[in-house]
């Protein structure tokens, strides 16, 4: 995916995704670090700012409660008068601004005798202190919570938070303090009796409004039973449990939440608000004296709103930085790459053919001032060899020009119409010379001298190319000028003749192998000369296979020395004399070996009866072939032969 | 084609590794040229790693031969392989060179 | 051609021939009939004020006041006096008031089953009954009282008695180690003040051979003999109002504590959710929506051996003279 991009793309994307990925561990890990203080932080407010409420409003309550305790006393101590009582009563409720009423409930007859219930009760009616009795038959007091629960607990209790109708529709909550007999032999410690106060639950209302908790956190509190006695929805006031609203959510959450609150623990909570889905931290504490609790309730939100605040910034500071580096980076890459860029504009302008494109010019000491500069060398270095490329194919098309030359030459003076004498039956000739690349300096000739007489030599010219081709010519030319203008003649008169001439004014060393017969076509007699060449092989009618191997002297053209000398062989009709070069023998395959005497004669073997010297001639060529398959063919490759039919022979 | 030389005494001894034909012949020609520049009239060739040689071999053999001859100089091949000693036989090179079987006799040659 | 629109037209019809029927026959029709139920608004009502809310009193002829009960309201004054011709009745209480001469007739008996249990904590060490002895066992008085009393006796337990009136809080603070509550009302109260159910023990007295159905419509005999048809009519529509309240749940809540908040009743709406589903519990034990107003012989004697052994009644009223079959649910 990235192969594609620049390297400027890369370098950048690189780079960035580095910083972003350790820009993201930093941040995150300041993260929770920072989200872990906090949280701290706001239990340890939230615990303190619960546990000041607490005390704040059980200070209230005690001191409440202290007054039907100490009234209860002093009962306890002797007051049966029920003026005095009345008074008391009265005293108290008018000198605690706190209290709201109070009253003594008496158990049957233990303050009348015979009288079922007695209960004074006095309460205020706006500044007047009122009297009145609970004991209107309706209401029978001795089965109330008030008087019940305590009377039954042996303890001081107070109760559920109530409405109070009569006291004007307001919360209030009533403290019952039992008292007993104390004085009286016969009901010793004898349960007598109820004393309660009444207080206004009111003001509570107004300490949870009064409570900073965040801007949308809030206080409440729950009674003895898990009721909201404050709560931010009036709805949930006296009505609701925490356990009706986990109900209804059906949340097992918040209904262990509240069972932990109405068994007085204490604890901090991370909970999910049912009602508003909102994630909260809840701190709660009971109230020793009420069994009431309270909870404080701190939305996460809020709780983490300056994190999240801050974590904006520090996402919109990081934002901004990685624009700032990608920038820098853009650029610096820009102009790491720049020439680099440039280079390799150059460098295609180079590739397609423009070695005088101009380089950057760079003058740093870094790579990319490295890389310039054997760029520059490269260049230098490569015009040079285009030019010397140039040269030189110039130079190759000059010797090609002059190879094509020295094969028409070649080419031009053999005898090439076969068969050359269709009129005659009692020889037949075949010959092929392939030129190698190089052009080798190869010839073969045939012509009849008379009637009965068939000249036919072949010859190897040492040297290649237009000399060698030339040389070839001038020995062709000799060749049949000697063999037309003189008497008696023989191959080795003739040969002797020849080298006389190639050897005058012979500088370059030249010199040509040559191999001379003359057959006598009536009597099948064979005079040759051999001048430095290959011996050529007889097969005859039988298959049998002789070689010429006499060599008369050197190649023509080496040095003038003792007359060549004529070698004489008598063949039978049927006999076929193969005359080759060395492009025969010295044919090389890939390996480097050579075809050598030996295939030659195991292929001539098998041509025993064949006549035809076309058919033997391609033989043999096309076993030289499969010897040297791909190999290049490094000489002329030159056959002739000649199948000597006689006259005899053809008549038979 | 290689051709390596060092003086030995007051001959230079050429040795000539490979092939000398039609394709390495030039090379050959060129670097005798050089090593005829000099004073030196007597040239021992080292045939012993001489693979093969074609005509254009033995011709360039030859001018050799005939340089170092017009100079009035000697010119000896030693350690000739089979197959290339057949080669000078069969245009009668072998009358026409020195021709010895180690470089030992070559030098006794000369001392004649 | 159904059934169900040809009744469209029919009502109507009916209708107006009831009206004028009744117009001619009684004063019942001239004036608003009345209904005194035995409580405060609650889900424990829900039939009745659906039915009055959703207009079917109104399709079935019949014009329905309903005087909501409470501490202050006495069913019987109300009815007897005639101020209310239909009342709700627990069996039990209104059996009493038949011993004693009131001329109350029962024309439906709607709960199927009894919905009082006794309940203890788990952790106060009662598991079953026996473990009640020498405890103190809260009981409510009046109407509530006859089948604890005859369950202690049954059991042969020596207990402390203490009676209450107001509530399940004595219990909770350990006033009081046994309680009597009834399964739709103050059991989910004690469940919503934080206890589980696993952490109490329950005796639910229909397993102890004291499944005395609760609530049922009441009238004076006089008022059934001369408007038989108009029971029939009231009972049918109640039972429409309750199948409407049981398919149409949290639209009855809305009803009932619509009313609740009419007469300043803190309306917990947990609560009576509860209490709604209990009461189909109660109404409908056998689950689908085959009601059943029919009140059997044994069940009537039953209870009267109760309270005869209670000695809260000396004579069983006759079966007849106590029960009427009205309407098409109190066939058996």
């Amino acid at each position: 995916m990235l192969k594609n991009r620049s390297l400027r793309f890369k370098l950048s994307a690189f780079i960035l995704t580095g910083t972003i990925l350790v820009a993201a561990v930093l941040v995150s890990y300041y993260y929770s670090v920072s989200r872990r203080l906090i949280l701290e932080s706001a239990r340890k407010n939230a615990r303190h700012l619960t546990m000041e409420t607490v005390n704040s409003i059980e200070n209230v309550f005690r001191s409440a409660a202290k007054i039907p305790e100490n009234l209860a006393y002093v009962l306890e101590t002797g007051m049966s008068d029920e003026k005095g009582l009345y008074r008391l009563m009265e005293t108290v409720v008018k000198n605690n601004s706190e209290v709201f009423g109070s009253s003594i409930a008496f158990e049957p007859g233990a303050f009348f005798p015979g009288q079922d219930r007695f209960s004074p009760y006095f309460f205020k009616d706006g500044d007047r202190i009122v009297q009145s009795n609970l004991d209107d038959p309706g209401y029978n007091y001795h089965l109330q919570d008030w008087y019940q629960i305590p009377k039954e607990l042996n303890l001081p209790v107070w109760s559920e938070p109530y409405f109070d109708e009569g006291g004007g529709n307001i919360i209030m909550a009533t403290y019952s303090v039992p008292f007993r007999w104390l004085n009286d032999g016969m009901n010793k410690n004898k349960f007598r009796g109820i004393l309660t106060i009444d207080i206004s639950l009111v003001w509570l209302k107004q300490v949870f409004e009064g409570l900073s908790i965040y801007d949308n956190g809030y206080g409440f509190l729950l009674s003895q039973s898990g009721k909201y006695l404050v709560h931010p929805d009036p709805d949930n006031i006296m009505n609701a449990s925490i356990f009706d609203i986990a109900e209804l959510h059906q949340d097992e959450k918040i209904r262990e939440l509240g069972r932990k609150m109405v068994r007085g623990q204490t604890g901090f909570v991370n909970i999910i608000e049912p009602v508003t889905g909102r994630e909260v931290y809840l701190c709660f504490a009971p109230f020793p004296s009420s069994g009431y609790s309270m909870g404080i309730v701190i939305p996460a939100k809020e709780l983490f709103a300056d994190l999240s605040h801050l974590n904006r910034s520090v996402a919109m500071i990081g934002v901004l930085g990685l624009l700032a580096l990608f920038g820098v980076i853009s650029l610096i890459s820009g102009r790491i790459t720049k020439p680099i860029r440039r280079l390799s504009e150059a460098t295609s302008q180079i590739g397609q053919g423009d070695f005088n494109a101009v380089l950057p010019v760079i003058d740093s000491h870094d790579e990319i001032g490295q890389l310039m500069r054997s760029f520059q060398k490269m260049q230098t270095a490569l015009a040079e060899y285009i030019e010397n490329l140039k040269v030189a194919t110039a130079a190759k098309e000059k010797i090609e020009g002059e190879l094509r030359i020295a094969h028409d030459i070649q080419m031009g003076i053999i005898p090439k119409t076969f068969p050359p004498f269709p009129d005659r039956n009692d020889v037949d000739i075949y010959g092929i010379l392939e030129s190698a690349k190089a052009v080798g300096g190869d010839l073969y000739d045939f012509f009849l001298l008379d009637e009965d007489h068939l000249g036919a030599a072949i010859g190897d010219v040492s040297g290649k190319g237009i000399p060698a081709s030339l040389f070839m010519a001038v020995t062709r030319t000799l060749l049949r000028a000697k063999s037309m203008n003189m008497k008696d003649i023989s191959p080795g008169k003739i040969v002797t003749s020849m080298d006389t001439d190639l050897c005058t004014e012979n500088d370059a060393g030249m010199f040509v192998t040559f191999f001379f017969i003359i057959l006598n076509l009536k009597t099948g007699e064979l005079e040759y000369c051999n001048a430095g060449h290959n011996p050529p092989f007889i097969l005859d009618e039988t298959g049998e296979i002789t070689a010429l191997d006499t060599v008369h002297g050197f190649p023509l053209g080496v040095m003038e020395a003792e007359p060549y000398q004529t070698g004489k062989v008598k063949i039978r009709p049927g006999a076929r004399i193969v005359l080759y070069t060395d492009g025969v023998t010295e044919a090389e395959n890939e390996a480097r070996e050579l075809f050598e005497e030996e295939r030659l004669l195991v292929t001539l073997k098998k041509m025993k009866d064949i006549k035809d010297p076309k058919e033997i001639t391609l033989s043999i060529k096309s076993a030289v072939k499969g010897f040297t398959l791909e190999a290049e063919q490094s000489d002329d490759l030159t056959m002739l032969v000649i199948t000597y039919l006689g006259r005899n022979f053809n008549q038979e | 084609m290689e051709i390596k030389s060092y003086q030995e005494n007051n001959a230079i001894v050429i040795e000539i590794i490979g092939h000398l034909d039609t394709v390495t012949a030039p090379e050959y020609e060129k670097k005798m040229t050089e090593m005829m520049k000099g004073d030196s009239k007597i040239f021992i060739a080292d045939c012993t790693q001489l693979d093969y040689i074609s005509s254009s071999g033995l011709r360039v053999l030859l001018m050799t031969l005939k340089n170092i001859k017009n100079k009035g100089g000697k010119f000896i091949l030693f350690g000739m392989q089979e197959s290339v000693f057949e080669v000078f036989k069969i245009c009668r090179f072998d009358n026409l060179f020195s021709i010895v079987p180690d470089k030992h006799e070559a030098l006794k040659r000369l001392a004649d | 051609m159904s059934l169900k629109t040809k009744q469209n037209l029919f009502i109507p019809i009916v209708w107006v021939c009831s009206c004028i029927l009744l117009t001619i026959k009684s004063v019942a029709a001239d004036k608003p009939l009345t209904l005194v139920l035995h409580w405060v608004p609650q889900a424990q009502f829900a039939g009745y004020y659906v039915a009055l809310e959703k207009e079917i009193y109104l399709k079935y002829g019949l014009d329905i006041k309903i005087k909501a009960g409470g501490p202050n309201v006495s069913v019987n004054d109300c009815v007897t006096s005639g101020s209310a011709e239909f009342g709700t009745y627990f069996l039990l209480n209104a059996t009493k008031l038949v011993a004693q001469g009131v001329p109350l007739v029962n024309i439906a008996q709607l709960s199927r089953r009894s919905a009082l249990i006794l309940v203890a904590k788990k952790s106060s060490g009662i598991f079953k009954p026996e473990d009640m002895n020498g405890r103190k066992i809260g009981i409510y008085q009046e109407e509530f009282s006859d089948i604890p009393l005859a369950f202690i006796k049954n059991n042969n337990l020596n207990v402390n008695i203490i009676p209450i009136a107001t509530g399940i809080h004595i219990f909770l603070h350990g006033g009081t180690d046994v309680t009597n509550v009834m399964w739709y009302n103050e059991y989910h109260t004690i469940l919503n003040c934080g206890y589980n159910a696993d952490e109490l023990s329950t005796f639910y007295m229909s397993d102890y051979g004291f499944n005395v159905p609760e609530d049922g419509i009441y009238c004076l005999r006089s008022t059934y003999d001369a408007y038989p048809e108009v029971c029939e009519r009231f009972v049918e529509a109640t039972m429409e109002g309750w199948l409407y309240a049981f398919q149409h749940s949290s639209e009855a809540l809305d009803i009932v504590i619509k009313e609740m908040k009419a007469v300043h009743i803190p309306a917990n709406l947990a609560h009576q959710q509860w209490m709604l589903a209990r009461m189909q519990d109660i109404i409908l034990p056998d689950g689908g929506y085959e009601f059943s107003t029919f009140l059997s012989e044994e069940t009537y004697e039953m209870t009267g051996r109760i309270l005869l052994k209670n000695a809260s009644i000396g004579k069983l009223p006759a079966y007849d003279q106590f029960y009427i079959p009205v309407g098409k649910y109190a066939e058996k």
